[in-house]
């Protein structure tokens, strides 16, 4: 085949440099973790290592002496398991209705639904609401806000465009009604979309820590994320105006290892599982532009 | 529902056969899908708790809000707090900091995306593509508050990079203390968290290109280069517009999650952007819930207004708009 000529010294140099990025996106990753398994001694000694010569694991010892991380873990698990059947459900069933032929208000729905997307109260109006529902310190107002996600249900919608109608129409012949037709014929069919949902869905919850950080204010009912802000947030706030650089230095540095050790407690899940779900996720860019 | 039934019924008892009226066949018809009424019913009551509701609060911006009153009760005082908002120079400055912080990333990191797409397409091997992909958009899928704490690891004073700048004689830096420096590492964490994820799109709009076009540009004895300067670029450049209309529109949004995360007290004022200010306002310093709200307002209706521009934009160029 002519191909093989194609293969040219221009196309090694651009795949080496194409590697060498990928490197650079994943070594810093790999840094975290190793520096979570580091002794402070060993860290100043050589930072910039591809193995740790005498791992320890003092530093997963610290982050577990106290509940937090449990806590936190817990939280974000019981988050997870109650809004994501609840979100899927709520973003599905408004897809299905949405992408069914013109029926009355059809339209003045959708665009009130698509006008949220590019404009909102703001925090501060969401922030007394959550407060006059009496939902402030409580699971609840994680759980319910955001359960609802316009670009899912966007999504779920142009899937459902692509589906024939004549499924539903015999369907209707032989009397079945919308929610059973959703249920029973449509619900199987949009197995991938509905993976590729659930999967933003669940990344979404396991990301979140700004909602829990306005409205939770109980540190025992904090998600993982906020967990972990607390412990990176108060280290990146060492260095102040007016220390001597020796002294930021030190700041900076100091319990790194247990700060590494969170980041790795926290991202590891979504480490684990991206590769092998990577497909799913790319298909929610794919299956079709994101239109209103 | 059975209202509605009922009407109907009404309706057809008063005008046997002939000519059914409008509004009883328009009510027939939205008691026929009734069912799908009712799955959209959890999503619409989603909406107006916590969308629709909040923008009724928007009127807060036009208040005088005290927490014994609230929002209701609370008087009304115009456009004070725009007033405010406008003669306070350090509103000024928030509000420079976020068109040039966003500017930048739209230079900057917008074409980064597009970059990695086209070389991507060059790779040979499907095995060695597949892995890259997983190397380059797992990051996106990772928070902020995580993304920043490698960071954070990584251009630490003894840390990989400055271990690094150490070896090659240069000058060991404090990275994240360092006003000049800290704006290009927003740009660089932000294109190495993200622009992976964000070449996807064009990815997919590549292999959408008819094969035919490079066969000829072959013939033609078209060099690489050539073949992606006049037939790649030219054939993803309503993908391109779009992402970068949609990017412009939405100008206000300087990257919140990453700038909270990466923050401190020697470069906050350096990258301090509008939503970053409205968090502090409202939730740290005596709060001022009205004037809060008043920023944030000046910031979604700017933002509205762009997002409209945009679409009007792109309607022009490429005959249908984003929100169509």
């Amino acid at each position: 085949m002519l191909k093989k000529k194609r293969i040219s010294v221009g196309n090694i140099i651009l795949t080496v440099i194409m590697v060498l990025w990928g490197v650079v996106i994943v070594y810093p990753f790999y840094n975290s973790i190793l520096v979570s398994f580091m002794s402070q001694a060993e860290y100043m000694r050589k930072p910039f290592a591809f193995i740790v010569s005498n791992p320890t694991l003092t530093a997963y010892e610290e982050i577990f002496s106290d509940s937090k991380f449990l806590l936190g873990y817990r939280s974000t698990l019981l988050i997870l398991v109650t809004k994501l059947p609840l979100s899927l459900v709520i973003t599905c069933a408004m897809g299905y209705a949405l992408s069914r032929k013109r029926f009355p208000f059809s339209k003045a729905i959708n665009n009130l639904t698509v006008f949220t997307m590019y404009f909102g109260g703001g925090t501060i109006p969401v922030y007394l609401l959550i407060k006059q529902y009496g939902l402030l310190d409580s699971y609840a107002s994680l759980i319910l806000l955001g359960s609802f996600g316009v670009y899912n249900m966007i999504l779920v919608k142009n899937f459902f465009y692509t589906l024939p109608d004549s499924l539903e129409e015999s369907a209707k012949i032989d009397g079945a009604n919308d929610i059973l037709i959703f249920a029973r014929i449509y619900i199987p069919l949009a197995k991938p979309i509905i993976a590729t949902v659930a999967l933003f869905i669940a990344v979404a919850i396991w990301n979140e820590w700004f909602s829990a950080m306005l409205y939770i204010s109980d540190p025992k009912k904090w998600p993982l994320q906020l967990v972990l802000r607390e412990i990176i947030g108060n280290a990146t706030d060492v260095v102040k105006e007016g220390m001597s650089e020796e002294e930021m230095m030190k700041k900076e540095t100091f319990a790194l290892n247990v700060q590494m050790a969170s980041v790795v407690v926290t991202m590891l899940p979504v480490m684990l599982v991206y590769p092998f779900l990577q497909k799913y996720f790319m298909q929610g860019l794919t299956v079709g532009a994101v239109k209103g | 529902m059975k209202l509605v039934a009922k009407k109907e019924k009404g309706n057809e008892f008063r005008q046997p056969v002939l000519s059914k009226s409008r509004a009883a066949h328009f009510w027939r018809n939205v008691f026929r899908n009734r069912y799908l009424y009712l799955l959209m019913l959890p999503a619409i009551v989603h909406l107006v708790m916590f969308e629709y509701s909040a923008m009724y609060g928007i009127t807060l911006a036009f208040k005088d809000f005290h927490a014994k009153l609230g929002i209701t009760r609370s008087p009304w005082i115009g456009f004070k707090h725009f007033e405010g908002m406008f003669t306070d120079p350090y509103f000024r400055t928030v509000l420079l900091n976020t068109i040039k912080i966003s500017f930048g990333r739209i230079l900057f990191e917008f074409p980064m995306g597009i970059i990695i797409a086209l070389c991507f397409n060059e790779i040979k091997s499907a095995k060695l593509k597949k892995t890259l992909q997983t190397a380059y958009t797992f990051p996106h899928f990772l928070s902020w508050v995580i993304v920043s704490g490698v960071v954070l690891n990584f251009l630490n004073y003894n840390g990989p990079v400055n271990t690094i700048i150490d070896a090659l004689g240069g000058e060991r830096q404090i990275f994240m203390g360092n006003k000049k420096l800290i704006v290009p590492i927003l740009y660089i964490t932000d294109i190495w968290k993200e622009s992976g994820w964000g070449s996807i799109i064009y990815i997919a709009a590549i292999t959408g290109i008819n094969h035919e076009l490079y066969e000829a540009a072959d013939l033609d004895g078209a060099t690489s280069f050539q073949k992606i300067w006049h037939v790649t670029l030219p054939c993803i450049r309503g993908t391109i517009l779009v992402m970068l209309t949609l990017r412009v529109g939405s100008v206000l949004n300087a990257g919140f999650d990453q700038i909270f995360n990466m923050s401190n007290s020697i470069v906050q004022q350096t990258i301090d952007i509008l939503d970053t200010y409205i968090y502090r306002i409202t939730f740290q310093q005596a709060p001022d819930f009205s004037y809060s709200t008043a920023v944030g307002l000046f910031k979604s209706a700017i933002g509205f207004i762009m997002v409209m521009i945009v679409n009007r934009v792109t309607q022009k160029l490429e005959g249908t708009g984003i929100l169509d």
